[in-house]
């Protein structure tokens, strides 16, 4: 039989990847590479604009008069962390009591503690502003207990840093804490066992043993909720004021409001980098097995 | 014209750099029970899946009743597979199962319900016919996936080490109904194992596999008592297999040297070859006899180690020159068991008939005789 | 010595079923208001009413929105999850190099922030004249929703005995008649989670949405951004919101119990409860 038409054969169903591959390729390769394009001015979106090679924009992101943007580009990391922190501490109770407290009823549990997230994730931000507002559920009941003179709204509650992270928390807790289940849930009970045999207490047991054991699933936690946070931007469209807009926001308004394409491609790209580069260096804690083969496959 | 003869000529398979089946010559002759017997990755599994056409030769043939298989895919051969982990489908009933080949041959319905009524009585499961693969046991599912490749009337059925997965009781009976069923049915069975138990018991004629060559293909008793090398003999059973040297002819056979002042006649085997080599003799024709006992091919030994097997008992005799023998003694009366314990000195007589001796090269050379039928032609092995 | 003490147990029990009505309270709050006869969500309650309901399902531009949301959702889940199959059965044939460049390309769209596709698919459109279509932001869900269906499929798949194809090829069955025999049936709950994770995340999608649809024609979110500082439309965004949040945790629970009795069927019972996880786990990126 012809060589050709054999190694053809093999490699038959492997072609399979080629349509969706096509597709990644034009949807998000295409426009990315058409993203850099922008930021160094080789491509405009007014029409008759010429367009020189120019690290104009660049420069000025970087070094130059964009300062709000870089102020606000540490501002949304900052914000990013602080969150990523917290809810991991959070997260960590959490998936601690569904793995060692609920035994028998954890899986249900956990999916009471994840159903949140399957509904719409707008509406529940429409609802946090409902509940934050200076109308809202929480002001409303100060005032009917009498705690707070009607109409005197607590100010920090909403449109402020506390409104946008409480939103972020909200959200990505339970999310944190299915990695630190998932790997309590694997870890050797025996060494715990072993531990408690040999004369440590609950919170030895646990600081020396548990926790340590429970590290790649915090980190994994820490790194689920750190990426996709950095480019956030719908919460504080909504109970955010006007000095907690985020680095999402900015590039959002460079395409909508005031289009000034080329300056927001720079900004879009370096939230790719900048989402890249924390993949890069976090990424190894997120374990995979993907490439593993096909069972039984020589 | 559906015979059910399988031919392999040259046939060759590499994975990249690993040479999986190394040009084979092999005839599987029709309507018979055929083994393909070796370790784990000699080859003998690549090797069917080629005949069944699921693994593409990178050169040689396959010739199926004359007819080249290459090119044809496993759908239109006239071949069926049991697989080693049955592959039944867990969806669909054991009815459904079975007709699977039926249906995508477009047969009638009620020829359908007949056909597979008729072989699942054959494998004793018609009562199952309702049930999914998950309510069966093992063997149960082994017999399904039996019955969904013998359905459609396959010239030869290759069957991948289906008793593997099974406790060695229901193994035993099942290598027994298989038998059985080979007979019945006439097709041609091409099994592949590991256990030379299993293969000696069920086969008409088995191929021994080593590293991707045929070491020798025969009926099981000549393979047993007349293995070709070193291999064969150590692979079915246990072997005794001694270092010797063969200094010449002596009476009917020749006379060989297997330690200091220890000589001894041998008749059968490779009576040609001088110099070193190997010999073998099987544990069931060593006689064991009394201390100081006197005559020729008499050894002294000592019995290190009893092992009770019930039908008799296994001795191991350590032998004065040095080497230690196995040697099975029949539990012929109740004194058996008793008269042999470990430290007691027996001497061992090593028949000429029953003694041996191999040819003396260390590889064994691809024998392109050994599928002839009838004989049990050695591999020819190159100087 | 069990592990966690009395004090313990009580406590994180406590703190447990505090953070379950934490994460649910907005959710309960969205549904009462939405019978609260009052014109603003602010206590205290004003009576029950159906009105808003009523208002909503007659706002044209609410329930267009919302329908016009579920089709591109419903689309988009069927395209992702035809090209998650093509992909994991191409994926399961590959090694080595290829294997590796494949599956980090099919699983690049989880890496890149919406916001920067988005304004990256606007440049496209742009760049080749084209306008925003309906179609864009559907192949824009669909790019984005590819490697959940492949997280979700890919495993599945995997899990197959590769002998199950083959045997059906030894008794006769073409390459296309084995997958639509035998491998399809048994993805049937790998292929409805799909489904569903798709459809959800192209429903509540608003980034690439906001850039790529049509101004006569908002999707759901693209409504909810635009009324929600509209005081007077807040009512009907509230009431269809209560409804589409019922919906969802519905969703849930029936996909979760059809699932759990799809596999009891095909598997049994304790595998269902394993693969529970392995897939809930899915939609949230996580990778065991």
């Amino acid at each position: 039989m012809p060589r050709e038409r054999r190694r053809w054969l093999r490699f038959g169903r492997g072609a399979f990847v080629l349509p969706p591959l096509l597709l990644i390729v034009v949807l998000v390769l295409v426009p990315i590479v058409f993203i850099a394009l922008y930021s160094v001015g080789l491509r405009t979106n007014i029409p008759g604009q010429p367009t020189p090679f120019s690290l104009a924009d660049w420069k000025d992101f970087l070094f130059g008069g964009g300062g709000a943007f870089r102020g606000r580009f540490v501002y949304s990391m900052e914000i990013t962390l602080f969150v990523s922190v917290v809810t991991t501490l959070a997260a960590y109770p959490l998936a601690y009591f569904l793995s060692f407290v609920a035994r028998r009823h954890r899986y249900a549990l956990l999916l009471l503690l994840l159903a949140p997230f399957f509904t719409s994730y707008l509406l529940r931000v429409i609802a946090w502003q409902i509940i934050l507002n200076n109308n809202g559920v929480v002001n409303s009941v100060l005032w009917s207990l009498h705690l707070r003179p009607r109409g005197n709204a607590v100010s920090w509650l909403i449109y402020s840093n506390f409104s946008v992270a409480l939103v972020l928390f909200y959200t990505w807790v339970p999310f944190v804490a299915l990695p630190i289940f998932v790997v309590l849930e694997n870890m050797d009970h025996r060494l715990t066992e072993a531990a408690s045999d040999l004369g440590a207490s609950r919170t030895a047991t646990f600081m020396k043993v548990t926790l340590p054991l429970s590290l790649p699933g915090v980190v994994a936690g820490f790194v689920f909720v750190l990426i996709p946070t950095t480019g956030e931007f719908i919460a504080p469209l909504f109970v955010g004021g006007p000095n907690n807009q985020l680095f999402g926001n900015s590039i959002q308004a460079f395409f909508s409001d005031s289009p000034d394409w080329n300056y927001g491609s720079v900004l879009a790209l370096t939230l790719i980098v900048v989402v890249l580069l924390l993949m890069l260096v976090f990424g190894r804690f997120l374990s995979t097995d993907l490439r593993a083969g096909p069972r039984g496959n020589p | 014209m559906n015979k059910g003869e399988v031919r392999l000529v040259s046939l060759t398979k590499r994975f990249g750099d690993f040479v999986a089946v190394d040009a084979i010559d092999l005839e599987i002759p029709p309507g018979g029970f055929f083994s393909l017997l070796g370790p784990s990755g000699c080859g003998k599994t690549t090797t069917l899946r080629m005949i069944g056409g699921f693994e593409q030769p990178t050169s040689g043939q396959v010739l199926l009743d004359g007819l080249d298989m290459a090119g044809t895919p496993p759908s239109k051969r006239p071949v069926n597979t049991v697989f080693q982990s049955y592959a039944l489908f867990p969806h669909l009933r054991v009815f459904d199962n079975v007709a699977f080949g039926l249906r995508r041959q477009r047969v009638g319905r009620a020829e359908i319900r007949r056909r597979v009524g008729e072989v699942l009585e054959l494998v004793q499961l018609g009562a199952l016919a309702r049930r999914k693969p998950g309510q069966l046991s093992g063997g149960q599912q082994q017999r399904v996936a039996l019955a969904r490749a013998l359905v459609v009337k396959p010239a030869v059925l290759l069957l991948d080490e289906p008793l593997g997965a099974l406790d060695a009781k229901l193994r035993r009976e099942l290598q027994v109904e298989l038998k059985q069923l080979q007979t019945q049915v006439g097709i041609t069975f091409a099994y592949v194992t590991h256990d030379q138990e299993e293969a000696l018991t069920m086969s008409d004629r088995i191929a021994v596999l080593n590293r991707g060559r045929v070491e020798q293909a025969s009926s099981p008793r000549d393979l047993y008592e007349e293995p070709a090398n070193a291999f064969v003999a150590d692979f079915l059973g246990v072997s005794n297999l001694m270092e010797a040297t063969v200094l010449g002819p002596s009476g009917a056979g020749v006379e060989v040297r297997l330690g200091d002042g220890v000589s001894v006649e041998a008749q059968r085997g490779e009576l040609s070859t001088r110099g070193p080599t190997k010999v073998v003799i099987r544990p069931e024709r060593i006689q064991v006899e009394a201390a100081g006992a006197t005559g020729p091919n008499r050894i002294a030994g000592m019995v290190t180690n009893v092992v009770y097997l019930g039908s008799g008992l296994q001795l191991t005799i350590h032998l004065a020159f040095g080497r230690t023998v196995t040697a099975l003694v029949a539990n012929t009366d109740e004194d058996t068991a008793g008269a042999w314990t470990p430290g007691t000195p027996v001497t061992c007589h090593l028949p000429s008939t029953a003694l041996r001796v191999l040819a003396n090269t260390e590889v064994s050379a691809p024998a392109p005789e050994a599928g002839r039928v009838g004989g049990s032609e050695p591999a020819t092995h190159v100087p | 010595m069990k592990l966690v003490g009395r004090f313990g147990t009580l406590s994180l029990n406590l703190y447990f079923w505090l953070f379950v009505a934490f994460l649910f309270a907005p959710l309960v709050v969205l549904v009462i208001f939405s019978m609260n006869n009052s014109m603003t969500p602010t206590l205290p309650l004003s009576g029950f009413t159906t009105k808003w309901f009523h208002q909503a399902f007659s706002n044209g531009e609410l329930t267009g929105a919302v329908v016009r949301s579920a089709a591109i959702a419903l689309t988009t889940a069927v395209f992702a999850t035809a090209l998650g199959i093509m992909a994991s059965i191409g994926l399961m044939a590959l090694r080595g190099r290829a294997l590796t460049f494949a599956i980090a390309a099919l699983l690049l769209p989880l890496v890149v922030p919406y916001i920067s596709l988005a304004v990256g698919l606007l440049i496209l459109l742009q760049t080749f004249g084209a306008g925003p279509s309906l179609t864009a932001v559907v192949l824009g869900h669909a790019v984005i929703t590819l490697p959940f269906a492949i997280l979700v499929l890919l495993p599945r798949l995997r899990s197959l005995d590769p002998a199950m194809n083959e045997a059906a090829l030894d008794l006769g069955a073409s390459a296309f008649g084995a997958f639509r025999l035998i491998t399809l049936p048994l993805i049937v709950p790998a292929l409805v989670s799909s489904g569903i994770i798709c459809f959800v995340t192209s429903f509540d999608e608003f980034a690439i949405a906001s850039f790529l649809a049509p101004s006569g024609q908002p999707t759901y979110p693209i409504f909810l951004y635009a009324s929600a500082r509209t005081p007077a439309l807040l009512p009907d965004v509230i009431a269809i919101g209560a409804i589409v949040i019922a919906a969802s945790l519905l969703l849930v629970v029936i996909a979760e119990a059809g699932r759990r009795w799809a596999e009891r069927r095909l598997v049994g019972a304790g595998a269902a409860v394993q693969s529970a996880l392995a897939e809930a786990s899915v939609p949230l990126i996580a990778h065991r």
